[in-house]
């Protein structure tokens, strides 16, 4: 009997060519996209969560009050590692990772080779214990136990040893401080990319009295806490006051010059608290954080989308059933007349729904082996075919199959078994009516979806061209940012001057920091009569031409210039800072700072004054306000800055980059030089909204085609159905045009409804979603109008190909078949 | 006797006005019978041939097969009765497209659970007897209107029938083609089959053994002239 079924359900299939093809080509694209959602959200659950311990190990991070604004930050004072082991039962030790050295780089010599070696941490002994890893080579015992004692992973080992197993008791040259060799003691396994933090080597912060000085206010340290087992982690977290006042009340009085409790009563203060390790990935979005995490809301997105996706397929599926339900209702009344129950009909087409939806998954892996590659390259992660032979990526198949196989073939199986075998058998029978409510309402439901996925993707797209049009108050195009050049130390005005001869170069200016940048430092101001109540902001150190390099406008006063030797104590102001110190003519006005490196390197107070003031520009990204900002001259220091800015002029930006980098190796001949492009930098600033544009585009494609694949398959379906009545029509003179409009009109509708449906709920999420800007644009009505359109326009075309064709036809062939 | 209608009534009510499809009906039949029942279109035919073929019900009126009482009994059992003791013929032919000759007279037999093997030896065998064996793998579409017919009625008599029911079964067939299929009608009813058929044409019902005539739902003695 089943053979049977299975039988028919495949001449049926090989008869329908077109419908089969539709249906089972959208189920399987469907189906491909939801595996790779799921993998993708599988992937990103998994981070860290696979560790042995950890549900016992946890991240400590502050939350930092300041007068005006709050920060929270990974990081925390190094002290704190040690005096909470000590103080709290719960916790069982603590382990502190540095990220210093820029982002992990630093270049290290082995022998005559010198490497730019990405990923260097520094740890405390007994981050092997806490952080289970695999050694490959070395001896027992804690790796990381003696002073200048570096661990390697393996792909680092080989790199610089060329076999792992010779590593260990090799030495490296680190070219830092005072290039204090350091002993490899161990080879592990590579860091697994699925984890918060990465690193390809380790150095011991042990017998280095830097990370032993006592310090608790000053951010530096990942600090990772093991409990144990069972412990409370709200108890240290409740803990946390009592510990802050204990410890941190001296260091506050010498570094902000008041008693603990005065600094609290100004707004001040220190929330401690503890992230699971397991959650830090996915949730935790704080400054200073090793790399950009992952974002749970970007799961939901790819979750709700999968199963919008395969929603979509499952509906085409059910819609081309029923649909085609008249085809087969001859068939159900010759059985139902020949002795079939109805259970026997149900078990029948859902036998074959099975059957479908196996060919699609079959299909679907096909499909997914073509879209690995363009969803890596939208998410970043490294799938392959290989992803899918995991018991859980099976499994997933298995389900896939099932689920949309009966959701798929229930609803046509009940309405098909249900017919009267004499109605049809009599030719009576209307079974286009059948279903046709359901019918509509499905394809309204997927063209709402698909509109609304429309209306996101433009609503990104014009937010990103927002961001990076927006007139954001400086010039960022053909400027290249040099690094480093604080290693030109007093040749810093020679190589800024051969610069500015060469052709094609417009302005040179060094600083600390560029727009884009994480590199301002925070700085606390205050006027002489209001000492005690200080802004907060950032700070920058600029040499004289900063202001013209960047096109900054100056709203009042006048730039550093070296012809005013008084400027190394004075400040420029954005119109920001002015605003909170309460200046309404800042020039010539008196300002002091806490911040010790801005006063006398004997601790007593430089008072600054203000010599101009710019116009507010984004000096941070569009998704940050923008706070008050100092300039400080950088003559002090000779303008020996890690930057050097070159504006260059339009279309001559290959020949400069060439000749740069020619008085670059005359002057720091042992080092390559680096640069980044100014305008790149900033786009920078936006990589997970520029994520955001590609997946909601390749999403809304997707979830549009689907639709249209359905409602391609629907409208030839019903234009075929009528093809009786368009041939009565036509011999009674209707022209092709009032035919076709005739057969659209009705899908036209639905797809209108659709619309309507779509846009309150599109303008409900893409509002919520812009609030993450601070600078952003209106969800204005055009961007609705042209959804609507673009839906619009693509239902009518899938549609009038098919309405055109049997316009066209000739009258006489179509009634002859009656 | 086969089966006996007595006072049989079916309705419709069509806008508040009571349509009446057959009206105070009579018939008995007995085995071996080949009954012709005439009559213009709309007279209640293929009315009367589903009520008595179980695939309809009536509103008034007594019905009883083999001596039960059919007006009586729940649905599973009405089934079962019409999937073992009845056979269809209809006009269109009614073959399912999609499966070829061969399956399509199977098909009753798999309703009824009969065993694969027996199956194999049942549909051989009339494919013999028609002889149609060359043609059992052909699909519906590749065959005359004539040899489709001729399929339907195999179909019709593979489960073994007590009665077939045929609603103008040459409604669609040339005069040859519907003179082979009542020449195939004789020799089954000569064999012992009870058949009912449904037919405009005089000459085909002169094959009956009794010619009956309907008109508007009700016997009448005197035909449409
Ligand atoms: N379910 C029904 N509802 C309304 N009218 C019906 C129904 N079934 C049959 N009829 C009507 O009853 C009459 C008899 O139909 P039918 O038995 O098909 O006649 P015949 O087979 O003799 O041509 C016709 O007028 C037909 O339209
Ligand atoms: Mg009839």
């Amino acid at each position: 009997m089943l053979r049977n079924y299975f039988k028919i359900a495949w001449r049926n299939l090989l008869k329908h060519k077109a419908y089969s093809l539709i249906n089972i080509a959208g189920l399987a694209l469907g189906a491909a996209i939801c595996l790779l959602i799921v993998l993708f959200i599988q992937s990103e659950r998994s981070v860290d969560a696979w560790r042995p311990d950890a549900d016992n190990i946890y991240r400590m991070v502050v939350k930092r009050k300041y007068p005006t604004r709050e920060s929270s930050y990974s990081i925390i004072p190094q002290s704190y590692a040690e005096v909470v082991t000590e103080e709290l039962p719960e916790v069982e030790m603590a382990v502190r990772v540095f990220n210093f050295f820029n982002n992990g780089t630093l270049r290290i010599r082995q022998g005559d080779e010198r490497f730019e070696e990405t990923g260097v941490l520094l740890a405390d002994p007994g981050f092997f214990d806490l952080f289970k890893s695999r050694r490959l080579f070395g001896d027992d015992g804690d790796p990381l136990e003696g002073p200048n004692s570096i661990v390697l992973s393996e792909r680092t080992a080989r790199k610089y040893f060329g076999d792992p197993a010779k590593a260990v008791g090799q030495m490296l040259i680190p070219e830092i401080n005072n290039e204090q060799p350091l002993q490899v003691t161990a080879v592990y396994e590579d860091w697994p990319e699925a984890s918060h933090f990465t690193f390809n080597a380790l150095i011991s912060t042990a017998g280095n009295e830097n990370f032993d000085q006592e310090n608790f206010v000053g951010f530096s340290a990942h600090t990772y806490f093991r409990l144990h087992q069972g412990a409370n982690p709200e108890k240290v977290e409740a803990a946390m006051p009592g510990i802050i006042r204990k410890y941190a009340a001296g260091n506050i009085q010498r570094s902000f010059f008041m008693p603990i409790d005065d600094f609290m009563a100004a707004g001040n203060g220190y929330t401690y608290y503890l992230q699971p390790l397991k959650d830090i990935y996915l949730t935790s979005h704080l400054e200073n954080e090793f790399r950009v995490n992952g974002s749970e809301t970007t799961l939901y997105i790819f979750g709700l989308v999968a199963a919008f996706i395969l929603f979509i397929a499952c509906v085409n599926f059910i819609n081309l059933a029923t649909a085609r339900s008249s085809e087969r209702a001859k068939e159900v009344g010759i059985r139902k007349t020949f002795g079939s129950v109805r259970k026997a009909l149900i078990a029948q087409f859902i036998a074959e729904s099975f059957l479908m939806s196996l060919m699609a998954m079959a299909v679907a892996i096909g499909f997914f082996a073509l879209l690995v590659p363009v969803f890596n390259d939208i998410s970043g992660k490294d799938f392959s075919m290989a992803s899918l032979l995991t018991p859980g990526a099976l499994l997933l198949l298995v389900l896939f199959t099932c689920i949309t196989g009966s959701l798929a073939g229930v609803y046509p199986a009940f309405v098909l078994s249900r017919f009267n075998p004499i109605q049809v058998l009599r030719g009576k029978f209307h079974s286009g009516s059948q279903g046709r409510n359901l019918r509509s309402g499905l394809v309204v439901l997927q063209f709402a979806i698909s509109v609304i996925l429309i209306i996101c993707t433009l609503i990104v797209n014009r937010q990103m061209n927002y961001m990076t049009s927006e007139r954001l108050g400086f010039n960022k195009e053909h400027t290249l940012i040099l690094e480093r050049t604080d290693l030109l130390g007093t040749d810093t005005r020679a190589f800024k001057n051969e610069l500015l001869a060469l052709q094609g170069v417009q302005q040179v200016s060094g600083a600390t920091a560029l727009p884009g940048q994480q590199n301002y430092f925070g700085v606390s101001w205050a006027t002489l009569d209001k000492r005690n109540e200080p802004i907060t902001g950032r700070g920058i150190i600029v040499d004289e031409y900063y202001g013209k390099a960047l096109d900054l406008e100056l709203v009042a006063g006048r730039f550093f210039s070296e012809d005013f030797p008084t400027d190394s104590l004075a400040v420029v102001i954005n119109q920001k800072a002015a605003a909170e110190l309460g200046l309404d003519d800042p020039i010539g006005q008196r300002l002091i700072t806490p911040d010790g490196f801005l006063n006398a390197p004997d601790g007593s107070e430089h008072t600054y004054h203000v010599i101009g003031v710019v116009r507010d520009y984004h000096y941070q990204s569009l998704h940050e306000p923008i706070t008050p900002l100092i300039f400080t001259s950088g003559a002090r220091f000779n303008n020996v800055m890690q930057l050097t800015a070159v504006r260059v002029a339009g279309g001559s930006m290959e020949q400069v980059l060439d000749q740069v980098r020619g008085v670059w190796s005359r002057f720091v001949p042992e080092k390559p030089l680096t640069f980044q492009f100014l305008d790149q930098t900033i786009a920078n600033q936006y990589d997970s909204e520029r994520t955001a544009r590609k997946v909601f585009t390749f999403f809304s494609l997707v979830t549009i085609f689907i639709a249209c694949i359905g409602l391609l398959g629907l409208a030839a379906y019903t234009t075929r159905q009528r093809v009786h009545e368009i041939g009565i029509r036509k011999v009674l003179g209707a022209s092709v045009g009032t035919i076709v409009m005739m057969l659209s009109r009705n899908f036209v509708k639905l797809v209108g409804i659709a619309t309507l449906i779509a846009l309150p709920v599109a303008w409900f999420f893409m509002d919520r979603w812009l609030q993450n800007f601070t600078y952003r644009i209106d969800s204005s009505w055009d961007l609705f109008v042209s959804a609507s359109g673009i839906a619009l326009a693509t239902a009518f075309l899938t549609i009038s190909f098919q309405a055109i064709r049997a316009a066209m036809q000739n009258p006489v062939k179509s009634l002859r078949t009656e | 006797m086969l089966l006996k209608l007595e006072n049989i009534y079916k309705w419709v009510n069509q806008g508040g006005n009571r349509t009446f499809l057959l009206k105070h009906l009579d018939l008995e039949i007995d085995e071996g019978e080949f009954v012709s029942v005439m009559g213009p279109s709309g007279s209640g035919k293929s009315t009367l041939l589903n009520v008595i073929g179980l695939l309809d019900g009536f509103d008034e009126g007594d019905y009883y097969f083999q001596g039960e009482a059919v007006h009586q009994m729940r649905d599973k059992e009405r089934a079962r009765l019409q999937k073992e003791h009845i056979g269809f013929i209809f006009q269109a032919y009614h073959l399912i497209d999609e499966l070829t000759v061969y399956e399509n007279i199977e098909t009753p037999l798999l309703y009824q659970k009969v065993k694969s093997s027996e199956r194999k030896a049942l549909v051989g065998d009339i494919l013999d007897r028609f002889n149609i064996v060359g043609k059992k793998d052909l699909f519906p579409s590749q065959l005359s209107g004539g040899q489709q017919q001729l399929v339907g009625v195999a179909r019709a008599l593979i489960s073994r029938p007590k009665i077939l029911l045929a609603d103008e079964p040459t409604g669609n067939l040339n005069s040859r083609q519907s003179r082979e299929i009542m020449e195939l009608f004789k020799e089954l009813n000569r064999e012992g089959m009870t058949i009912v058929q449904a037919t405009h044409s005089e000459f085909n019902a002169s094959y009956g053994t009794r010619i009956l005539h309907l008109l508007d739902g009700s016997w009448t003695d005197t035909p449409e002239l």
